[in-house]
This record gives C-alpha cells, structure tokens and sequence, in this order.
C-alpha cells in the first residue's frame, strides 16, 4: 500500500519536474561533470557497483535494473514502468532527493541546464551500441527541414515501421539518439550493412532533416 | 495521437487528423495509376498522404486482394502462410482517399489523355502512372505457352499459381523430379528462382528427401550465386542439380502434355516443371506504345516515359537502369515519382531523387542472406552508387539476425504499400 502510493508520488514528482527534453549536450564537456559522479558511479570498461550502480548503458535502461541494492522507493519506480531517458536523468539529477525521494543517492543535484545537458552526452556515449561514440553539439543543434525530412523518409519507410518488431520503430525516439545514431553508422562505429550504406549518402543537413521528421511521428 | 502530416508546400501546412474517412477529391488535378502492386500501391498512397484535396488518385488494380510475390517462395518452403501474402485495398480507399478501381485497362488514349477499361468505364487524367509488372514473352520456351500454366506453373505472379506449384510439389511421388527452366536477364527478382528452389529443397529433404531438383538456366551467373551454390551443398547435399548454359542450360524443350523436359537433347521425365520464360513489360506498356524493345525506358529523375512527359512508368515494367527489378526498387522509385506529381501539381517541393533496393533471400531454416545497394539519377539512366552483399561463411547469427530483419521489411513494406 505505501509502496504505492510512494510511487504515485515519485511519478508525480517526475511529472512536476520539467519534463522538457534536456538541451543538446557536449560530451567532452560532461566527462568532467561526470567526476562529481565518480565518486559513487563507475561507468565503461570494468566498471563495478560500488556506493552507486554501474553507469554503462544508463540511457534506455528501466529504472532500478542494474543489479544493485536500491532503495524502495527507486524500485517501486521502477515497477512502475519508468525507463531513464534524456527527460527522465535531466529531472532525477537536478534534484534526486526531490524526484525521488528515499532514493539512496546522496546528492544535492546540478542546478545547472547545460551541465546536465552535458553530463547526459557524457552517459550516452556509454549506451546503446554508440559505446564511445559522440556526435559534436553543432551538429545536435542543427535545425532540421521537416518537409525535406519528410521526402527523405520514404526511404526509411520501406523497413522501419511504427510499432515495429525485428526491425525497430524510429518514430519518437529523440533528436539527440536520432542523429548520434545515423552519425555513428556513417562513421563506421556501429556496424549494420543496410544502415551504413543509408547513412554513407546522407549529410549532415539530411540527418538533421530526417531527425526532425521523426521526432513528429510518434511510437506506438 | 498526432501523426503530423504536411504538404510538400512552399507556404502553408496542414494537419490530417487520423482516423477518419476521407471521401476522395474532386475538384484537384487528376492522376490515374495503372496496377496496384509494390509501385502503383505506393504511389497512391503518396499522393493520398502528401495532397489530399490537391489530387484526385484512381488506382486500377484488376484483383481484389494482392498476394504478394516477394515472400511467396518462403510459403513454398512452408514458412509463411498464404494468407499472410494477400492485402487488400480497403485502407487505401478509406484513409487515403484514392478511387480504387478494380477493372482492367485495355487502352490508354494518350492524345485524349484518358484510360479505358475492360469494364466499359473511361478515366481522364492529368498525369499517368503506370507500374503493370511484367508479361511473359510467348515462345521464349519452346513447347510453353500461357495455356499450359496449369501444368507447368509459372508461379511468377502470386497467387493461384503459387498454391498450384505448392499443391504439385507435395503431390510428387517418392524420389520425384521438380525441374525449373530459369529465365534469361532481365527478370523480375533476379534472386526469386534460386531461393524458390532453396525452398523447395527445404520442404523436400523433409517430406521427400530421396526427390532431385534441376535447373536448367541460360545464364552463367546469377545474384548471390555463391551464397546459394554453398547452401545447397550444405544443407540438401546433392539434391540440386543445375545446367548452366555451358550444358545446355540455355537449350531447353519442355512437353507439358507428356510432362518432359528436354535439355540440349537429352529428354527427362519430370513430375513437377516451374517455367519461368523471359519477361517484357507487362501488355498495358506495349499497347500504350511505350516500350522500347521490351521494357520502358524512363528518364531517372522522376521515371518519366521518355516518350510521353504526361506519363511516369515505375516497376519492373520500366527499362531502370542499374536496378534490379524488385518490390522494393518498386516501392522506391514510387516515392520519387509522387513527389515529382505533387511538386508539378500541388505546387509541392521536388527533392532530387534517390533510389535504393535490399534483396532478402532465405536459404533454410533461420538461414537469411540479403544484397542491396543505393542509387541516384545518373547520366540518362538510374546508376548504382554503393552496394553490399551478404558473405558465404557467416556465422549463424548474422544468418538469423538477417532472416528475422526481412520479416520486419515485409511487415513495414506492407504497410508502406497499403496503408
């Protein structure tokens, strides 16, 4: 019963707090807010729990799923279906104690926007299959031509569809993980036959376009 | 739910608010599609989504549910349902506003600028997309004509031919004979006889493994030929049995009343024979006027009939450069083409065209194998600018990873297609 009506209120807390995408991030940057976290959190090759959870792979991944002894109130958070997302870290880490409260993570949080848009870039680059992979804010930042995006798309439809299964819906998923994504194929980091070849002709502009576009259509 | 969904226009945009049922336009410029497969589905599609209330889309499509030849192999192998192949034109009638038509065409008036069909109706356009697929080029196989179909099968347009071939591959006797006559370059799904074999030698070596395939081809090579050659070694050892042109692959008889097929001479007894002639585009292009030899050359930047600038051809029919001709070159192109029409006549944005195809083929169990590549406009023609193409020796993973990715093609190309 008190279980969930903490949960209720860390979901509302979640809810209060501004849920606004975080702003494009510098990784190179958040590596050095990231030893503020150090002094808890290990994160990349070797890494190992220690005062807090393991770090790598944080983005995409359900709250409270890296084999640790979390508190109560962080696992009934994550039995409530929540998953760490830009939206989500931005709000935990401005104030965790806030947003989650009980949460062992002894932290005052980072006031700071662009610190924590930053920091996030840092994680990222530890998630999904970009591991070590960073796409420069200018180019997050490029704004993209959604009518462009839109034509472009045609070519994305033939396999990937809302709702997808084998191959995975693109609808919705964030500027941020749209466009390190594409960039990481182009470079030859994240490897895929069809996808490097779709990314080997499209440009900057193109990805940013498309990524637009996407960010329009929502998953199901 | 917000699916936004723009016009391609310079000034100002709008907003569909799905679902809901979208009566067709009457009052916009007139396109009329000939065939509603992997082109001509698209296409209509397209222009519904991109124009509505600016275009007035006809689609005519003589069946009523389409079954779809790409994946067909895959139910004779008994991997796929039958039914899982066939799609109807119901969402596209009902959320994309086209008039879908089911009649056939028997002439196009290209001064009148109008379409007629067998069922007596008459369809003005302002712009004509045609993607009728491919017709068989009669006496290509001596001994073969259309009428024997139904004891020699073609199967290479889905559908009652494909349950036929299926039905008759099951019914042959203990250590039976299927034979393939492969057709000659060019040809619609350039993988499509290699994996309907690799298919039917799935389903033999566990119902009737003492049965033998053969092949007889006029080509000496053919796509993913390696990958193919290493799988049928591997997996149905022996069983297949090809004669290239250098065995008299290229000189074949066949005698569907006396079911025989003769191969530089030599006369076989078999009790299952898949003709598959050579192929043109199909008749509605010829009898339009434009072909050029077989196939229908196209200008690349938006498959325009060289010879008629009111009229797109799109599909296996059209003479495509360095595409395959496959449905999902089809489907491609058709994105191109409706953004060419929408540009032209809903004062839309044209893009520079971009083309791409990926050929997933299944050798066996778990076992998929893939070659694509992209293209773009080129130099009077459509030309490839990279490719890739699966490798023999792949682990079983990649295998598998690559069979289960063209499941997900098929369920987004369906989609795509039909809404």
């Amino acid at each position: 019963m008190e279980m969930r009506f903490l949960s209720c209120s860390v979901l509302a807390g979640f809810l209060c707090a501004s849920m606004v995408p975080a702003q494009a991030g510098d990784a190179a940057r958040g590596q050095d807010v990231f030893e503020t976290c150090a002094e808890c959190h290990q994160i990349g090759e070797g890494a190992e729990p220690s005062v807090g959870p393991v770090l790598t792979g944080i983005l995409g991944r359900p709250v409270a799923a890296a084999g640790f002894d979390y508190s109560d109130t962080m696992i009934a958070t994550g039995e409530a279906g929540l998953v760490w997302d830009d939206a989500t870290l931005d709000a935990f880490i401005a104030a965790p104690g806030d947003v989650v409260p009980g949460t062992s993570m002894i932290f005052e949080g980072i006031e700071d926007a662009g610190a924590r848009a930053d920091l996030i870039a840092f994680l990222a680059t530890y998630s999904g299959e970009a591991t070590g992979f960073a796409v420069d804010a200018d180019i997050l930042a490029m704004e993209g031509d959604i009518a462009y995006g839109e034509y472009l798309a045609g070519e994305c439809a033939a396999c990937h569809a809302a709702g997808g299964t084998e191959i995975p819906s693109i609808n919705g998923q964030g500027i941020r993980r749209f466009v390190t994504s594409i960039h990481a194929y182009r470079a030859g980091v994240r490897r895929h036959p069809v996808m490097e070849m779709v990314a080997g002709r499209l440009d900057d502009e193109q990805i940013a376009a498309l990524a637009a576009y996407f960010e329009t259509l929502e998953d199901e | 739910m917000n699916l936004n969904r723009r016009l391609f226009m310079a000034t100002s945009a709008a907003t569909l608010a799905a679902p809901m049922v979208r009566a067709a336009a009457h009052a916009g410029a007139k396109v009329v599609v000939i065939g509603g497969g992997a082109g001509g589905a698209t296409v209509a599609r397209y222009l519904g989504k991109d124009a509505p209330e600016l275009i007035d889309v006809t689609l005519i499509e003589p069946t009523r549910k389409y079954y779809t030849c790409f994946f067909s192999n895959l139910y004779l192998g008994d991997f796929w349902d039958y039914e899982k192949l066939g799609h109807d034109y119901g969402t596209l009638a009902s959320d994309y506003g086209v008039n879908v038509v089911h009649d056939w065409v028997t002439a196009v008036d290209r001064d009148a600028k109008v379409v007629r069909t067998a069922g007596g109706n008459a369809f003005p356009y302002d712009k004509l997309v045609m993607s009728p697929g491919i017709d068989f080029i009669e006496d290509s196989v001596p001994g073969w004509s259309i009428a024997d179909q139904g004891r020699m099968p073609h199967a290479y347009k889905a559908g009652s031919q494909t349950q036929l071939l299926k039905a008759q591959v099951e019914a042959m006797p203990e250590g039976g004979t299927f034979a393939m006559v492969a057709p000659p370059n060019p040809y619609r799904c350039p993988p499509g006889p290699y994996e309907r074999v690799s298919m039917i030698a799935h389903l033999l070596s566990e119902r009737n493994p003492t049965a033998k395939i053969l092949i007889a081809d006029p080509k000496e090579t053919f796509s993913k030929m390696g990958l193919f050659q290493e799988a049928w070694n591997d997996k149905y050892g022996g069983m297949v049995e090809r004669f290239g042109p250098d065995f008299g692959g290229g000189n074949v008889e066949v005698d569907p009343a006396a079911m025989t097929i003769s191969i530089d001479g030599s006369v076989e007894n078999v009790d299952v024979c898949n003709v598959i002639p050579a192929q043109k585009a199909g008749l509605i292009a010829h009898q339009a006027d434009l072909v050029d030899g077989n196939w229908a050359p196209v200008e690349p930047t938006a498959m325009t009939s060289t010879m008629d600038p009111d009229i797109h051809i799109l599909g296996d029919a059209s003479a495509q450069g360095d595409m395959p001709k496959s449905g999902f070159s089809a489907n491609s192109q058709a994105k191109v083409v409706a953004n060419a029409l929408v540009a032209e006549l809903a004062g839309g944005r044209k893009f520079d065209a971009r083309y791409a195809n990926t050929c997933w083929s299944l050798l066996g169990v778990d076992d998929g194998v893939k070659v694509g590549a992209s293209y773009e406009a080129g130099d009077g023609k459509i030309a490839k600018t990279t490719g890739f193409i699966s490798e023999v020796g792949e682990t079983d993973e990649v295998r598998t990873a690559t069979y289960q990715e063209s499941l997900g093609w098929y369920a987004a190309i369906a989609s795509d297609m039909f809404g």
